[in-house]
C-alpha cells in the first residue's frame, strides 16, 4: 500500500515531465530578432537615394519620403538643407531599408531658419561607419512652409520686455554677457537670450540666468496634463557660435515640500547637459525622464522625495560651463523658445 | 487658535502614550519592538593611469549616513498583528539636520479571520516557485565571505529581498482544508497587489494578482497549482486604452520519501505563458505564447551530510513571467561612488566593489521588461531559472562535512543551450561550473576561537559556432572569491576577503523594444580584470551587532582601453545593527 502511494506520485511527475518533452517539438524554431548578418555583415548599396517627389507643398500637409536600400543595418544621417538659407532637417537612424515613416521630412527644421515656400532644398544621405559612402537626392521645390506648431507651455520665447529673469554669475570680472539681445537672427521672432564669457578663475562656470515657473506661467510650479515624465517634453532652440568647450546645462529645479520655495541643499534638481558644439540655431528636445539628479554637492543632488517628479518643477536655469576649465577663449551660446510639450517633442 | 494647534498636535500623542501606556501595563506580551540601526563613514580614494588624463574628476570623496529602523509589532489580540517600521536617515552631508529624511517603510496588518482564513494587507513578501513569482538571486554571490557579507546583507535588507521573495504591497489571504479520506489537504493562497500607480492620465495602475492550490494527495505525493497576471486596467488613466496583462501559470508535482539511509523527491514543474496586448499599435497581433518543463531528482544521505540534484530544464524563447524574469542587480546603473570619470564625465562602469557594496544598483519592483545585463557577470541564466531560451541539465553536490563539522563544500556544473537562435541558426551554449567551501582551521587545531577560511571559484564559458563567421561566440568568464575570519580576542575578528573576475572574448547583446522582441544587436568585447581586496577588523557585540573597520582596494584594468584603468582605496567604517 505503501508503494503504490510512491508509484502514484512517480506516475503522475513523470507522466507531466513527459507531456512537457512532447510539447517542446511543436515549437517555431526560426531565429528570433534581425539577423546577424544584417547588421555586421558586408556593407554596399543595393539602391541609391531617391525621393517621391520633386516639388512639395507643407502647409497642405504633404511629405516627401526618401527612399534608399543598403546590405546592411547601418547608423544612418539623413541631412535636408536649404540651398539658399543653410536651413537643415536631420533624420536618423539604423535601417537597412531606408523608407516609409523613418525617411519621412514633414517640413520641420532642426537647425533654423525654419524653412521657407520658395526654398530648394537636397539631402544627402552618410554613414558613421562608411564615410566615403555619402549620396545625394535630387533638388525638391518647397511650394509651401510647415505652420508652427501650436499648444505646448512657454517658458521663454525672450520677446516680453515684463517677464522675469534673474541672472547670476561667480565673478564680475569674468567679462560676461548675459542678457536678451537682438545681435543676430532669432530662431523664431526678433529676440533670444544670449550668455557669452570666459572662465577667468577655473571653475568652469562662467554665467547662468534663471527662469521661474511663476515668471512663465504665473503658478508656483509647471503646470502639465500629465504626471509621466517620459511624456513631457523640453524644447528649446540653442544657437552655437561654433566655439569649442561650450556647454549648456539645463537645470530643473523641483519645490519637492511644495512651500513654493527651492532649498539647493535639500531639494532636487535634475539636469541635462548639451555640449554645444555646432555652428547656428538648434532645435533640442528631450523627455524629462531623460534627466540626472544634479552631482554638485549642495546644488540639487539631495532629494528630499528621491525621485524625479515632473509635477514639482518651480524653476528652470541654463547655465553656461567652460568644459576645458580656465582658457583665453570665450564660450556661449543664444537660447531661444523654451517650452514643454507633451507626448512628443516640438517639431517647428 | 494658537491653543487649537496646541491640542491637535498633543491630542495624538497623548492618545498613543495612553495607548502605549496600556500596552505596557497590560498587553506587554502584545508589544515588541525590532529593527535596524547603521552608521557608515566611507572614504574613498580613486587614482592610476585613469588620473593622467582625467582633470575633472575629484580624487577622494568622503560619504556616510547614520539611519534607525524602528519596528514596532502591536497585537491587540491572538489573531490579529499589526507592524510598523519607521526610518530616520540623515546623510553625512546633511549638517545640523539638514539631511534628515523619515520615510515609513514598513506597514502591515495579518492575522486569522474567524480561525479560518489567513490574511495579511500592507506590505508583504511574497514568492510562488522559480517559473512563476520568485527573486533570483544577484550574481557575485557564490559563498558567504565574512569580509563582505556584511554588505551584502544590507543590500537584501535595503531591498527587501528575502528567501526570493518581492516585497508587494496588496492584500493576500491563504486557507486550508483537511479530508478524511481521498486526499489529505488543500491550501489556497491568492494575493492582490500594485505594481505600479497611474499618473491619471495616460498611464495606467498596473496590478500583479496570483492564486494557488495545494493539494496533498498522500505523505508521498502533492500537486501544486499556480497562476499569476500582472495586468494593467486602462480605465485608470483618463487619456489611456492601452492594456498589457502577462499570464503564467504552472503545475507543480512533488514525490519522495524519507528513509533511514537516504531520502528521495522528485519534482516536476511544468507551466504556460501568455502574453497579450491591447490597442497598442506596434505590439505583436497575436498572443506570445510559450512553455517550460523542469524535472529534479534530490537524493540526500543524512547520515553522511550529503545531498545530491540533477535537473533538467526546458525553458520557452517566448516564455514570459514577469514575476520569475525581472532581474536584482542593474549593470546600467549609476554607482554611487565616483558616479562619473574622464574629462567626458562618462558614467563610470559598476565594477565588482560596486555590486558588492552599493545598495542604490538593486531593483525592488517586477517589470515586464526583460532587464539589462552584463555577459561578463552572468550570460547563462541571467533572469534566474526561468530565464527565456534555455534546455539543458544542471546537478549539484552539497557536502556539510564530517562529524565535527570541519569542513562544507558545494559544487555545481549546468550545460545549457538556446532553444531558438538569436539573428543566426546558431545556437549558443552555456557551461558553467562552481564550487565554494568552508575549511574551518580552528576545529582541525582544536581551538576554541574561530580560524575560517572560505574559497569559491566559478567559470562560464559561452561559445557558439558560427554558421557564417560573424555569428561566432566565444566568452569566458572566471569568478573567484577567498575570505578569512579569524577571531583573534573574544569577539574581536581579523577579516580578509578578495573577490577576483576575469572575462574575455566576445558576444552579441540584444536590444529589446517594449514588446520584449529583439530590434537590434550590440557588439559586445571583454578583456577585463577586476580585484577586490579586503582587509580589517570587526567586534561582534553579539550575532545582530557589529562594529568593523576595513580597508578596500579595487584594481580594474580594461585592456580595450587601458587609459581608463583604475585602482580605488576605501576605508570604511560601519556600525551596524539588527534587533
Amino acid at each position: 500500500m505503501k508503494h503504490n502511494k510512491y508509484y502514484v506520485g512517480i506516475r503522475g511527475s513523470l507522466f507531466l515531465l513527459f507531456v512537457a518533452l512532447g510539447l517542446g517539438s511543436c515549437r517555431e524554431l526560426t531565429p528570433e530578432g534581425p539577423e546577424l548578418q544584417d547588421i555586421f555583415g558586408e556593407f554596399s548599396i543595393l539602391r541609391p537615394l531617391t525621393q517621391d517627389r520633386t516639388s512639395v507643398d507643407f502647409s497642405a500637409g504633404e511629405t516627401v519620403e526618401f527612399i534608399a536600400e543598403l546590405s546592411v543595418r547601418t547608423d544612418w544621417t539623413l541631412t535636408i538643407r536649404s540651398i539658399e538659407t543653410g536651413a537643415r532637417k536631420i533624420l536618423t537612424g539604423n535601417e537597412k531599408l531606408i523608407m516609409g515613416d523613418v525617411a519621412r521630412w514633414n517640413g520641420s527644421v532642426t537647425f533654423a531658419p525654419l524653412f521657407s515656400a520658395g526654398e530648394h532644398v537636397v539631402a544627402s544621405l552618410q554613414f558613421a561607419a562608411f564615410p566615403d559612402s555619402t549620396m545625394l537626392s535630387d533638388t525638391i521645390l518647397i511650394t509651401g512652409s510647415r505652420p508652427l506648431p501650436t499648444g505646448g507651455i512657454l517658458v521663454s520665447d525672450f520677446e516680453n520686455p515684463d517677464q522675469v529673469f534673474e541672472t547670476f554669475s561667480e565673478f564680475s570680472f569674468e567679462e560676461t554677457s548675459n542678457g536678451v539681445e537682438a545681435l543676430f537672427p532669432a530662431a523664431i521672432g526678433d529676440k533670444y537670450w544670449y550668455m557669452f564669457g570666459r572662465d577667468n578663475n577655473g571653475s568652469v562656470f562662467v554665467c547662468g540666468v534663471r527662469i521661474t515657473a511663476t515668471s512663465a506661467q504665473g503658478t508656483s510650479v509647471f503646470e502639465f496634463p500629465t504626471e509621466n515624465e517620459d511624456k513631457v517634453w523640453f524644447n528649446m532652440f540653442v544657437f552655437g557660435p561654433g566655439v569649442e568647450n561650450t556647454l549648456l546645462v539645463i537645470d530643473f529645479q523641483e519645490d519637492d515640500n511644495l512651500n513654493g520655495t527651492y532649498v539647493p541643499s535639500q531639494e532636487g534638481t535634475y539636469n541635462y547637459q548639451i555640449p554645444v558644439d555646432w555652428s547656428g540655431w538648434r532645435i533640442i528636445s528631450f523627455p524629462y525622464s531623460a534627466t540626472a539628479l544634479s552631482t554638485n554637492g549642495g546644488l540639487g543632488n539631495v532629494d528630499a522625495n528621491g525621485k524625479r517628479e515632473v509635477n514639482r518643477i518651480l524653476s528652470l536655469q541654463f547655465i553656461l560651463l567652460s568644459a576645458g576649465g580656465q582658457n583665453e577663449t570665450f564660450v556661449g551660446f543664444g537660447l531661444d523658445h523654451a517650452l514643454f510639450t507633451i507626448n512628443g517633442p516640438f517639431e517647428p | 487658535m494658537q491653543r487649537n494647534i496646541t491640542y491637535l498636535i498633543l491630542l495624538p500623542g497623548l492618545l498613543l502614550g495612553l495607548f502605549a501606556g496600556h500596552a505596557h501595563a497590560q498587553l506587554s506580551n502584545k508589544v515588541t519592538f525590532g529593527g535596524a540601526g547603521r552608521f557608515l563613514l566611507d572614504q574613498g580614494r580613486i587614482d592610476g593611469e585613469l588620473l593622467e588624463t582625467d582633470t575633472t574628476t575629484a580624487r577622494r570623496e568622503l560619504n556616510g549616513l547614520a539611519l534607525f529602523d524602528f519596528g514596532v509589532t502591536i497585537r491587540p489580540n491572538e489573531d490579529t498583528e499589526i507592524k510598523s517600521v519607521m526610518r530616520v536617515e540623515n546623510d553625512i552631508d546633511g549638517f545640523w539636520g539638514a539631511g534628515i529624511t523619515f520615510q515609513l517603510r514598513e506597514l502591515t496588518a495579518r492575522g486569522v479571520a474567524g480561525k479560518v482564513v489567513r490574511y495579511a494587507i500592507g506590505d508583504i513578501d511574497a514568492a510562488l516557485t522559480p517559473y512563476t513569482l520568485w527573486n533570483p538571486s544577484s550574481e557575485f554571490r557564490l559563498m558567504r565571505n565574512p569580509a563582505f557579507d556584511v554588505f551584502r546583507d544590507i543590500v537584501d535588507y535595503e531591498n527587501f529581498y528575502a528567501d526570493s521573495t518581492w516585497r508587494q504591497q496588496g492584500l493576500e489571504a491563504e486557507w486550508k482544508l483537511d479530508f478524511d479520506r481521498g486526499i489529505e489537504s488543500l491550501t489556497f493562497h491568492g494575493l492582490v497587489s500594485k505594481n505600479r500607480n497611474t499618473d491619471y492620465f495616460t498611464l495606467p495602475d498596473r496590478l500583479l494578482a496570483f492564486g494557488r492550490v495545494q493539494a496533498v494527495i498522500n505523505p508521498a505525493f502533492s500537486l501544486q497549482l499556480q497562476a499569476i497576471n500582472l495586468f494593467e486596467i486602462a480605465e485608470s488613466a483618463q487619456f489611456n486604452d492601452e492594456e498589457r496583462a502577462h499570464r503564467a501559470g504552472s503545475i507543480l508535482a512533488s514525490t519522495g520519501t524519507s528513509c533511514s539511509s537516504m531520502d528521495w523527491r522528485l519534482d516536476v514543474e511544468t507551466g504556460l505563458s501568455s502574453v497579450r496586448y491591447a490597442n497598442l499599435a506596434e505590439a505583436p497581433d497575436e498572443p506570445t505564447e510559450d512553455f517550460f518543463v523542469d524535472g529534479t531528482a534530490r537524493l540526500q544521505w543524512p547520515q553522511r551530510n550529503l545531498q545530491a540534484s540533477l535537473s533538467y530544464r526546458d525553458v520557452g524563447p517566448d516564455y514570459r513571467a514577469p514575476g520569475a524574469q525581472s532581474r536584482r542587480l542593474d549593470p546600467a546603473a549609476s554607482a554611487a561612488a565616483f558616479s562619473f570619470y574622464t574629462n567626458r564625465e562618462t558614467q563610470r562602469p559598476v565594477s565588482i566593489a560596486d555590486v558588492v557594496r552599493d545598495r542604490t544598483l538593486y531593483n525592488r519592483t517586477i517589470a515586464p521588461e526583460l532587464g539589462a545585463f552584463n555577459p561578463s557577470w552572468e550570460n547563462a541564466q541571467p533572469y534566474g531559472q526561468a530565464t527565456p531560451n534555455r534546455r539543458g541539465v544542471h546537478a549539484a553536490v552539497n557536502w556539510t562535512g564530517d562529524s565535527a563539522r570541519r569542513m562544507e563544500w558545494r559544487g555545481e556544473a549546468a550545460f545549457l543551450t538556446e532553444i531558438r537562435g538569436e539573428g543566426t541558426e546558431a545556437l549558443r551554449r552555456f557551461l558553467t561550473v562552481e564550487a565554494a567551501g568552508i575549511v574551518h582551521l580552528g576545529r582541525y587545531a582544536g581551538w576554541e576561537k574561530a580560524l575560517d577560511l572560505h574559497a569559491g571559484l566559478r567559470n562560464q564559458q559561452t561559445t557558439r559556432s558560427g554558421t557564417e563567421g560573424i555569428d561566432e561566440v566565444s566568452l569566458g568568464s572566471l569568478q573567484a572569491e577567498l575570505g578569512l575570519q579569524w577571531e583573534i580576542y573574544p569577539r574581536l575578528d581579523l577579516l580578509g576577503g578578495m573577490l577576483f573576475l576575469q572575462s574575455e572574448g566576445n558576444e552579441y547583446l540584444a536590444d529589446r523594444d517594449g514588446f520584449n522582441r529583439i530590434v537590434f544587436y550590440d557588439a559586445y568585447t571583454a578583456d577585463l580584470r577586476e580585484n577586490w581586496i579586503s582587509a580589517g577588523l570587526r567586534y561582534r557585540f553579539s550575532d545582530n551587532m557589529v562594529l568593523s573597520a576595513q580597508y578596500f582596494y579595487l584594481d580594474r584594468l580594461n585592456n580595450l582601453d587601458p587609459t581608463t584603468a583604475y585602482t580605488l582605496q576605501q576605508a570604511v567604517v560601519l556600525y551596524n545593527l539588527f534587533f
